[in-house]
């Protein structure tokens, strides 16, 4: 789910993880345990230059039960949002 | 018999060349990332590989053997990808990964607890197909 530039704004991280040097799996792995430091209903913001992180992390959120909110492109790589749920 | 835990992957290691090791390794670390057990089988080549006397010091590659260490070495390097036992350590320290030697392959290679890096126990291959019919998935490599 892409959200535009313009939406970024309004998301409010609660914990930033740059895996930007880190290939796959390594952003998941940086995101998972990132997500130890959100609190409930907090949002994890994971940069990643890897074009599988954001496919993956819509499937790790389904797999866990976090709510994916979204990803955008910026300056070659990705920003993507993800909603502690459990 | 008890029903193994679902949300479990089993590898079953054949080979132990280090192309396909690579390969292993990246999908343990996706399995665990993905908050799945994952289960090592080690059988023949895979428990030679695992030798502390051999760990990371064969780079035999399975196919396309122009490529040298070096060229290889390259290779990997610019997918930015960490060599395969230390991703295994990586795996084991973050999740529920647990790597067995297949009792006949060890015995093979004279291989214990002692001198195998990593490995958790000695099973017999009944156990390893028990596994892996309790497993969400099973990958041959």
């Amino acid at each position: 789910m892409v959200i535009k530039m313009s939406d970024v704004d309004n998301i409010k991280s609660d914990h930033l993880v740059d895996a930007r040097a880190e290939s796959c799996p390594g952003p998941l792995l940086a995101a998972k345990k990132a997500m130890t430091k959100v609190p409930m209903d907090g949002v994890l913001e994971v940069w990643s230059a890897d074009a599988g992180t954001k496919r993956d992390i819509p499937l790790w959120c389904k797999k866990i039960g976090h709510e994916y909110l979204g990803d955008v492109e910026d300056k070659g790589y990705f920003k993507i949002f993800v909603k502690r749920k459990r | 018999m008890e029903s193994e835990e679902e949300e479990k992957i089993t590898m079953v290691v054949f080979s132990g060349t280090i192309d396909r090791l690579i390969g292993m390794a990246i999908l343990t670390n996706a399995a665990i990332a993905m908050d799945y057990s994952v289960d090592i089988y080690l059988m023949l080549w895979g428990t030679y590989a695992f030798k502390k006397d051999v760990i990371g010091k064969d780079n035999t590659l399975s196919e396309h053997l122009e490529y040298t260490d070096e060229k290889f070495k390259d290779l990997i390097m610019k997918g930015g990808i960490s060599p395969w036992y230390e991703m295994i350590k990586q795996a084991k320290e973050m999740g529920q990964v647990k790597i067995y030697v297949c009792a006949a392959c060890g015995k093979a290679w004279s291989a214990d607890l002692e001198n195998l890096e990593f490995v958790d126990d000695i099973v017999g291959a009944g156990e390893i197909v028990w596994t892996s019919t309790q497993s969400k998935a099973t990958y041959f490599i």
